[in-house]
């Protein structure tokens, strides 16, 4: 499963509080944070290499890494019977991708041999409520008046690209079941939804096993 | 045509048939025919090189990861040397394109569409001379092979001679078949040196415009 949102939408909480959901319903979870690829971040700050981190390049070495991260992260784990939470996962990588201009099919290409979740969690947040917070914690305080009207312009946009996804106006690794978690609304009524979702997907592995 | 006023030229072949030993000859050749000419290599890029020897040295090759890093290299190069030089009116000669990759990745079970659509963002070359050489004759030429380019990780043999003989000999069928089906130029890489090298200066020079090179007026080779 993934929990799939913009930085500083709540998906690490929102992936925690379904993780011990279902723990109680007598399942083995992991729950994976999909952090930002190292090399791609380290880069990034380094003057000599960051002409030749294209949007293409990016999304190529992001796209590698996350096929090796599946690998020793997810594979293992379902193949043994366990549920794997991803706190983000491919999605985000598309959104980011899109928003950086590239071609969106190209873009899912790239995801589509990862393994497919069963339910995607989007967590909608709204990206002025976070951008402060988030450009504080990545680039340290006192830089967001100077980065904050391009951040802020490609948060939008990357969660403009989970919305597209999510309602399938753009193309997606693979078929899943989707739940958006819309803003507005208690966090509590927000994860009956998917719970629910997630509840027909252990229904179905139950009666399989059956 | 790739759309632009320079040539790209591709060669390609498996290990050990003279392809970047000839890349350098051909470059030569252009040079001293008044060409602007740019070279490059697959595994030369400033960020993804490294990783991808890294993904191939380790203990479980991924295919598809190692398909995703080659193109991260192809992408970068082709971003920041390439498509620059085509337009500017360069020939630019590379040392394997998208094939070379999408062989090896192929013959490991990975889907040829998917790496088609992968490999997409390239330019087509307007020439590519497939190095035609009996893996027989690779193994012959070079030490110790890779283990990853020796195919050791699809279990052909132990021993991983063997295992790139095997290897080596599904590579040669794949650039063969690739070959004929898309028109490639053809060169046997057994053949004496200069033979090769006249064959792929003609052809380069018939695809520029450049006339031939009339008997006597043989540039030297130290040139």
């Amino acid at each position: 499963m993934a929990v799939e949102g913009i930085d500083g939408a709540g998906t690490a909480a929102v992936a925690n509080l379904l993780a011990r959901w279902i723990e109680r319903r007598g399942r083995r979870v992991h729950v994976v944070a999909w952090e930002a690829s190292a090399p791609v971040r380290r880069a990034a700050a380094d003057g000599r290499t960051r002409q030749s981190l294209t949007p293409r390049v990016a999304a190529l070495l992001v796209a590698a890494e996350a096929h090796r991260r599946a690998d020793e992260l997810v594979k293992r784990q379902v193949d043994a019977g366990d549920i794997v939470i991803a706190d983000r996962y491919a999605w985000t990588g598309v959104a980011r991708d899109h928003a950086r201009g590239l071609d969106p099919d190209w873009i899912a290409g790239l995801y589509e041999r990862l393994p497919a979740p069963a339910v995607v969690v989007l967590v909608q947040e709204r990206p002025d409520r976070v951008i402060g917070r988030t450009i504080d914690e990545r680039l340290g305080p006192g830089r967001a008046e100077a980065v904050a009207p391009a951040f802020r312009a490609f948060l939008a946009a990357v969660a403009a690209g989970l919305d597209d996804l999510a309602a399938g106006r753009v193309t997606a690794p693979w078929p899943a079941r989707t739940v958006v978690l819309e803003l507005g609304e208690p966090l509590d009524d927000r994860l009956a939804s998917a719970r629910d979702a997630i509840r027909a997907v252990l229904d179905d592995d139950g009666s399989r096993a059956a | 045509m790739n759309g632009t006023p320079g040539r790209l030229i591709v060669l390609e072949g498996i290990d050990r048939s003279g392809r970047s030993t000839h890349a350098g000859l051909l470059e030569a050749h252009l040079r001293h025919r008044g060409r602007g000419v740019t070279r490059t290599s697959l595994g030369s890029s400033v960020l993804s090189a490294d990783a991808l020897r890294r993904a191939k040295r380790g203990r479980r090759p991924d295919p598809v990861e190692i398909a995703l890093l080659s193109a991260a290299d192809l992408a970068e190069r082709v971003e920041r040397v390439v498509d620059p030089a085509l337009r500017a009116g360069l020939v630019v000669v590379a040392d394997r394109w998208t094939w070379t990759p999408i062989a090896r990745a192929e013959l490991r079970g990975v889907e040829r569409d998917w790496l088609d659509r992968l490999f997409s963002f390239a330019p087509a070359p307007d020439l590519v001379a497939l190095l035609d050489l009996d893996p027989e004759a690779s193994l012959a030429r070079r030490d110790a092979p890779d283990p990853y380019e020796a195919g050791l990780d699809l279990h052909l043999a132990d021993d991983v001679s063997e295992s790139y003989r095997l290897f080596g000999a599904r590579l040669a069928r794949w650039f063969d078949a690739e070959c004929r089906r898309r028109g490639w130029l053809r060169v046997p890489a057994n053949e004496p040196i200069d033979r090769v090298e006249a064959r792929l200066e003609a052809a380069a020079d018939r695809l520029i415009g450049l006339p031939g090179r009339r008997r006597g007026s043989a540039r030297p080779r130290s040139a």
